[in-house]
């Protein structure tokens, strides 16, 4: 418990202390990368916070969004509650999202995700083999897969999920994908 | 979390005949009292930024131990001269694409290339590092290969291996849409090693 109290603390000087993100002075384009060829998603299958196994594969016939993220990484603190508000908006319509985090533990996650209201699944791949297979780069990167769990498009980096660009960009790849 | 920044001059760039003309490196400071490191900007015509941000040995240290890391091997990354390294592509219609393994760090006349990730694994597999803790590692360094579309961005750290408040140059080589950049960014500065509670 005191170490848990530690890392909570800890946690909370170090977001004062990594340096800004990218971009404070130089807005990123919130872009969404369409991929040529859809590609079957590796399947996996992960506790949730709630040490629930929670497999990939049973998010077939939705569309989903499959965020790899770490609570030490900056732009995927940023982007959690834009991407809460997005899951609320089109949850409706059958879109999902899938945290992964990558790498840590419970003890770490959950008391993280105390000053969220983060109300979609969250796996944890803490070995982070998961990620490995999906041949990712870096963090956060998200991946949209289609109903039949195929990759489609691909966002390297974080992103501002309330820009209205992004958001008319993200409904109209979720309304492609739903007909797909 | 200040996110201002105040121009403290343009630097003056090296450039073999392959880079951009119109590169221009700039050298700001932060205006946060508590942590005051620097930061290089790298704008290229198309849109294309890097940016180097030095971080504070205490800092890196703390990142670290709190992940898993032992005092010694904490100590022994935080003290190699980090920067938060971040890539932007804000082009228009620029693939980008770079190897860490090719840029280099030029001190007191000799370059050498960066250590990167997979050596730095060794070094904490000898050091007994627990596996969380390079895993944690893993993730948070700049990843040594990337290929970045319009829009995609990525942040993560270097470390030039210098001691604390050393002067070095950076020379980095990129690719838009195949076709090579570089720059020499001068002047860059390991971050001094002080308590980040006292008074700088």
């Amino acid at each position: 418990m005191i170490r848990t109290g530690v890392a909570v603390a800890l946690g909370t000087m170090l977001a004062t202390l990594v340096p800004a993100t990218a971009g404070a002075d130089n807005p990123e384009q919130q872009t969404i990368q369409a991929l040529a060829g859809a590609r079957p998603a590796p399947d996996f299958a992960l506790h949730d916070l709630d040490d629930k196994l929670r497999k990939l594969s049973d998010f077939r016939g939705h569309v989903v969004a499959v965020n790899f993220w770490a609570t030490w990484c900056p732009p995927c603190r940023e982007e959690l509650p834009s991407m809460q508000r997005t899951y609320e908006a089109h949850h409706d319509k059958g879109f999902e999202i899938l945290g992964v985090n990558v790498g840590e533990n419970w003890d770490t996650v959950a008391p993280f995700l105390e000053n969220f209201s983060l109300t979609y699944p969250i796996v944890l791949d803490t070995d982070s083999a998961a990620m490995a297979e999906w041949g990712i780069m870096g963090l956060p990167t998200t991946f949209i897969l289609d109903r039949d769990g195929r990759i489609t498009h691909r966002i390297t980096g974080g992103r501002d999920w309330d820009d209205p660009g992004f958001r008319n960009n993200l409904e109209a790849i979720i309304d492609q994908v739903q007909e797909q | 979390m200040a996110r201002h920044f105040l121009y403290t001059g343009l630097l003056v760039i090296a450039c073999n005949p392959v880079c951009a003309k119109d590169t221009v490196v700039q050298k700001r400071i932060q205006e946060d009292s508590a942590v005051g490191s620097y930061r290089w900007i790298v704008d290229s015509a198309s849109g294309v930024r890097f940016q180097l941000v030095q971080r504070i040995p205490d800092q890196t240290r703390s990142f670290y131990n709190g992940r898993g890391f032992s005092l010694e091997a904490a100590d022994r990354y935080a003290s190699a001269c980090v920067m938060q390294t971040i890539v932007n592509n804000n082009s228009a219609d620029k693939a980008v694409t770079f190897d860490l393994a090719d840029w280099r760090v030029v001190h007191h006349g000799s370059a050498h290339p960066l250590k990167l990730t997979a050596e730095w694994q060794h070094e904490w597999e000898r050091l007994n590092v627990p596996k969380a803790a390079r895993i944690a590692f893993q993730w948070s360094q700049f990843p040594n290969v990337q290929r970045h579309q319009p829009g995609d961005w990525f942040q993560g750290m270097i470390a030039a291996e210098l001691p604390p408040d050393t002067k070095f140059e950076l020379a980095i080589k990129w690719a838009e849409n195949g076709e090579a950049r570089s720059v020499i960014i001068k002047d860059l500065l390991c971050a001094k090693d002080r308590n980040l509670g006292e008074d700088k």
